[in-house]
């Protein structure tokens, strides 16, 4: 029997050779530089993704890329004004840029520029003699501009399959901006399968969270994080704004109705049948509303409050139909306002609602309001109708300027230079002001990508960043879709295992809903509509 | 009976391998063990077909998918029990071939068999080696049942290798015993994940009851609650559920995905045998014999000796029994192959096979078999839906519809109630020109079975079609990397490389052709809305046609189907097709209006045979119930007998 042993100890020990020997292998061998004659082509490298013309982060990760010129050698060359240059050899064409070099170099080279120099070995140009030089072609330099001012630290996302209205594997994942790391927030495995979404911040901080889950086995219910301790919410928070004080966090309740069309690029379609806006307060647990935001002949939604906490913004439409179970005829005609209310903290009390951009003036629906952290801009979706922008490729960002606003007395919007002809949304700040983090579908109608802009003083936006990934071709087969990305400061400190744990217990605060709100009959549960809500990307 | 069979002459090596112990090494355990492995083998391979399982049939939820490359590798690396998860994924994709399939769960059967077998000499007891059968019977009815449940025996073989491992390496010294145990407790749970917590029972069991080394047993357990804690949720940060259950049947990954399965607790019985058998032998140790431990008595070879020499009654009916090995032999086998066929028997679902069938001859367009198939089943809206796609490809709809059972309210599995029926209805409606459609069901699959080759190429197709390039990359790029449809998707994207638009690809360009433009939300479902946008778009749409004039006949709406009658010269038929001349001499006959076809009033033939129906049917005094038989045997697949009875497939 020891011969068996020796036997099986000899196979294991070969197996273990074997696959060392194939790791060698099959590596990528060091490149040499470019020597000899170069020519230059006189255009720039074709890169995947396309990282050129852009103004990047100083703390985010390495732009890896692909070089999509044909070729048997490949040699870039990273550098800027300060620093030792990084250079990249290969001979796929894959452009992995070591992470710490790369760190040093933006870090060392804010405000200036980083030049990628491209070149690519001719494929036919193998030597015909020992000792004879490769042909190498030299592309124009790719340049981008490193921002002074650092981005967010993390990005908070959810990460789903781009289902329909069943999921098997979805979370809310972060992401650390300089590297690659993404850890899990919580996904659905912590609680038997489910729905996990709606993960809010207050202040970009993660002090103050909100996410909310579907569990058939748990049921429907709002995770609250406070400090570091979490609790349950015996409610589903659907859109939710943290007030900046930190002490109450408005919402919407959506009855969500799906439908699908038969003709159209993007399948799927929602539609509110009702909705309305309420406030959780955080110190009593106490859910209120006003009936300036819950109206029974308009839906509300998207609640977004003014850095000051002085304004909750909203997006509002009317509602013209009765039935709350079928889908209107009238459903692409349904298209919402922005509007504002004013609220006073301290004494708990509401103003009146005001019309900020009606959709009459933009012919367009009015959608997702957010406002910079230093509150000048307000940056919102647009699209030809209805409630859900990530469905509409028509959905495009705008923005308005609330201080020249608040000057003129006039709401002028306009639209970002940086949309496509697919579906834009989703959009945060970073809490300096300088960044935005959107969704945008251009590089396919169906998968949700994470962008990130720099926005200068006068609220320019510059040429979006494709959330660089270690391996330059994730994009190219990577069925996940991203969407929500929320920028904050930190990482998200309760461990997933405590969300889990108590998204999985018994305990939960039990909300009283106010009986003289407007658009839900007296006497009905806390949660209206709670049995049909389908799932959205 | 070890001692006492004829041994294997030393040449026999492989068979002695195969029968894996020393107590099957005579010839008549060799050749029941490898007749009965070949039969499991051919069976898995010939008759169960493992492929269906791999195809899925729309029933299987919980089968895995498999990339190649790092990425997808290292996901597996980051939780206790990922490496023997992603084995599985891998080992599953050959199910792709039924052949490798039932190699693959033949060599998991007679692993597992070995393991016990190991288990069972070190406690001392070979007598009981026909156990190690139980776990190649337990695998037979459970893919007998076309049931997935690869990853949670791999797991299962992955601990018991490890026990044996575990019962080999140690020599008897506690602490190499405990170096050994601690050794392969860390491996074991990263690798196997839950698996473990049966390692550390059996050894736990070991060492309490056949050892009676009390500490170490106790340490075991001990170690079985601590390794996954700190490993699995310190370590690996994964939640305590998962830490404890990852890779076991009642882990949620498994038992929420499981929708279908009656047999799932013939996994739970797979690894309560495991527990049984240690449990069992220890106890019989406690119990029958002085408290020697197996070890102790293997050092008392004189004393056996002794024993072998003077025996007891229970020695002197075994020694009887053994003289009588040949008989004994028979009588193993018989009992062996009885029991294997009794559970082969017990677990058979000839219509559940015939359904997994239809769907992957469906899939893979082998449209006759799949007819042969479905003559076979009763018929069910799945069925159903299937064969008239299999009619439609054969040209054969508008003449045998009605051999088989026909059900209205499943045509197009349109009806609300068939919600969970997206996997039947992808394929047809992408031919059909319903894209949209098709790409819901498809988006939908995904929820229900994940990322599956067949979905997978399905939205690649339906992107393709609709010109959704961007997407459709993305699909064929995940669809190049799966093991045998990259072929499929790499052809494509070079495709794309020279005709980004596939502006040349014919196939594409029929279907581009024939996508419906109208966009409204009803065609989803109402099957004459969906077949008539489909016409109005491309009036030489034959499958809408088709689909369309069936419709009518199935709900009887012969007035329309009269009405459309006339587009049957957009197709270029040879002739008309039989039932539909059947459906227009109804209508004529209900309704006193004749239909020109072409100028000329159908074949005489189906003149004949209306007035023989209605021959036949008024000898019986228009009593249904009593013409049934005979009008079943001659017309059963004709529309009068539907149009009488409301029911079809009764002619065989």
């Amino acid at each position: 029997m020891r011969r068996h042993y020796r036997y099986l100890l000899a196979l294991v020990g070969l197996l273990c050779i074997g696959v060392l020997a194939y790791g060698l292998w099959s590596g990528e061998k060091e490149q040499p530089a470019p020597t000899g004659p170069i020519h230059a082509v006189g255009r720039a490298a074709r890169i995947d993704p396309d990282y050129s013309g852009m103004v990047i982060p100083p703390n985010i990760a390495p732009l890896d890329f692909s070089v999509r010129e044909e070729g048997s050698g490949y040699y870039v060359k990273i550098y800027s004004k300060q620093g030792p240059p990084i250079e990249v050899r290969c001979r796929s064409g894959r452009i992995v840029i070591p992470e710490s070099s790369w760190g040093r170099l933006l870090e060392a080279n804010r405000g200036e520029e980083v030049y990628f120099d491209i070149f690519v070995e001719r494929a036919d140009s193998a030597p015909s003699s020992p000792g004879a030089e490769k042909q190498w072609s030299r592309f124009d330099s790719v340049v981008n501009r490193i921002a002074r001012e650092d981005i967010d630290g993390f990005l908070v996302y959810r990460r789903i399959d781009p289902a329909h209205s069943t999921w098997r594997n979805m979370g809310v994942y972060q992401r650390n901006l300089r590297g690659f790391d993404e850890s899990i927030v919580l996904d659905n495995g912590y609680f038997g399968g489910g729905c996990v979404n709606c993960h809010t911040f207050c202040n970009n901080r993660t002090d103050k969270v909100l996410i909310g889950i579907r569990s058939p086995k748990y049921g429907n219910s709002t995770l609250l994080v406070d400090g570091l301790a979490a609790s349950k919410i015996d409610a589903k928070f659907t859109y939710t704004s943290w007030h900046p004080s930190g002490r109450l966090a408005a919402y919407s309740i959506n009855h969500v109705s799906q439908f699908f069309h038969t003709a159209q690029e993007e399948v799927r379609d929602v539609v509110d049948l009702d909705s309305l806006l309420a406030y959780y307060l955080v110190e009593t647990g106490e859910v209120k509303t006003t009936p300036a935001i819950a109206k029974k002949e308009r839906l509300e939604t998207y609640p977004a409050w003014s850095p000051d906490g002085r304004y909750l913004y909203f997006c509002s439409a009317p509602k013209r139909w009765t039935d709350k179970t079928a889908i209107p005829d009238s459903f692409n005609e349904i298209k919402y306002d922005l509007a504002r209310i004013s609220y006073d903290l301290e004494s708990d009390k509401w103003g009146e609602v005001e019309t900020v951009l009606s959709a009459q003036e933009t012919g367009l629906s009015i959608m997702l309001p957010r406002i910079s952290p230093d509150g000048r801009w307000l940056l919102f979706c647009m699209c030809d109708y209805g409630c859900f922008p990530v469905y509409r490729a028509s959905s495009d960002l705008y923005m308005i300027d609330l201080r020249a606003a608040e000057q003129s007395g006039r709401y002028e919007y306009r639209r970002l230079s940086i949309n496509s002809n697919q579906s834009e949304s989703w959009h945060s700040f970073s809490s300096n002001s300088r960044w935005i983090a959107f969704s945008s579908k251009r590089k396919s109608g169906v998968f949700t990508r994470t962008y990130i802009s720099y926005l200068d003083e006068e609220g320019g936006a510059f040429k979006p960043l494709l959330l660089p990934q270690k391996d330059p071709s994730y994009y190219d087969s990577c069925l996940w879709t991203y969407s929500v990305p929320e920028l904050v400061c930190e990482p998200v400190r309760v461990v997933k295992e405590d969300l889990g744990r108590i998204a999985r217990g018994p305990e939960k605060a039990s909300v009283g809903f106010p009986v003289t709100m407007a658009t839900p009959k007296a006497g009905t549960s806390s949660e209206p509509w709670r049995s049909n809500l389908p799932e959205r990307e | 009976m070890a001692g006492s069979s004829r041994k294997v002459p030393s040449s026999s090596a492989i068979m002695r391998w195969f029968a894996g112990s020393d107590a099957d090494r005579d010839r008549g355990g060799v050749i029941r063990a490898l007749v009965f492995f070949v039969l499991l083998y051919l069976y898995l391979w010939l008759y169960v077909d493992l492929r269906l399982i791999y195809h899925g049939g729309g029933v299987i939820t919980n089968f895995p998918v498999f990339f190649r490359g790092r990425a997808f590798f290292e996901q597996f690396t980051l939780y206790p029990g990922g490496l023997v998860e992603y084995a599985g994924a891998f080992l599953a994709q050959l199910f792709y071939y039924s052949w490798a399939g039932a190699l693959i769960v033949t060599l998991l059967a007679w692993s597992i068999g070995l393991c016990i077998d190991c288990f069972l000499k070190a406690a001392d007891a070979p007598g009981l080696r026909g156990l190690r059968f139980v776990p190649a019977i337990l695998l037979l009815v459970i893919y007998s049942r076309y049931t997935y449940r690869l990853a949670s025996i791999l797991a299962l073989l992955t601990a018991l290798l490890c026990v044996c491992l575990y019962l080999r390496a140690t020599a008897g010294r506690k602490l190499s015993c405990m170096v050994v145990f601690g050794v392969l407790s860390a491996a074991l749970y990263y690798v196997a994940g839950g698996g473990y917590l049966l390692f550390a029972a059996v050894c736990a069991i070991y060492e309490i009851l056949l050892m009676r080394r009390w500490a170490m047993g106790i340490l075991y357990l001990l170690s079985g609650a601590a390794v996954p804690y700190i490993g699995g949720v310190l370590i690996f940060r994964v939640s305590v559920i998962d830490a404890y259950s990852e890779l076991l049947p009642f882990s949620w990954k498994i038992a929420d995905r499981v929708t279908h399965e009656k047999m799932f607790d013939l996994v739970y019985a797979f690894y309560a045998f495991v527990l049984l058998i240690a449990l069992g032998l220890g106890l019989r140790r406690t119990l029958f014999t002085n408290g020697t431990g197996p070890g102790e008595r293997r050092g008392s070879r004189a004393e056996r000796r002794t024993k072998a020499k003077h025996p007891g009654l229970i020695g002197r009916i075994r020694l009887s029994c053994a003289s009588k090995g040949v008989f004994r032999g028979v009588v193993e086998s018989l009992v062996l192959f009885a029991v294997a066929g009794g559970a082969v028997f017990a677990s058979y679902d000839g219509k559940q096979r015939i359904e997994f069938e239809v769907s992957y001859y469906s899939s893979a367009q082998m449209w006759e078999r799949l007819l042969r198939s479905a003559r076979r089943h009763p018929g069910n809206h799945r069925v159903t839906n299937a064969v008239n796609r299999a009619l439609y490809h054969t040209g054969r709809f508008g003449y045998d519809m009605f051999s088989y059972p026909q059900l209205a309210e499943g045509f197009l599995l349109t009806a609300e109630k068939f919600t969970v029926t997206h996997w039947d209805r992808f394929d047809v409606r992408i031919e059909l020109g319903l894209v949209c459609m098709a790409e819901n069901d498809l988006a939908e699959c995904i929820g229900m079975f994940g990322w599956r080759p067949a979905i997978l190429k399905g939205l690649a197709l339906a992107n393709l079609v609709k010109g959704n390039i961007g997407s459709a990359r993305i699909y064929l790029g995940a669809l190049g990397k799966t093991l045998f449809d990259a072929g499929w998707a790499n052809q494509y994207l070079d495709r794309l490389e020279s005709d980004p638009n596939l502006s040349t690809d014919k196939e594409i360009q029929r279907l581009r052709a024939r996508v419906v433009e109208k966009d409204h939300s009803p065609v989803f479902s109402d099957n004459e809305q969906a077949l008539l946008a489909l016409l109005e778009k491309d009036k030489t749409n034959r499958m809408a046609f088709e689909y369309l004039m069936s419709w009518y006949m199935l709900t009887r709406q012969l007035d329309k189907f009269a009405d459309n009658i006339k587009r049957l010269n957009d197709f270029g038929y040879s002739e008309v097709p039989r039932l539909y001349e059947e459906a227009l001499f109804v209508y004529a006959y209900e309704t006193g209006k004749s239909v020109a076809l072409n100028g000329s009033w159908g074949r005489p033939k189906s003149g004949q045979r209306i007035e023989d129906f209605g021959r036949i049917f008024n000898s019986y005094g228009r009593n249904k119930e009593a013409a049934f038989a005979e009008l079943a045997k001659n017309y059963g697949d004709s529309y009068f007998f539907y149009s009488v009875y409301g029911f079809s497939g009764v002619k065989n």
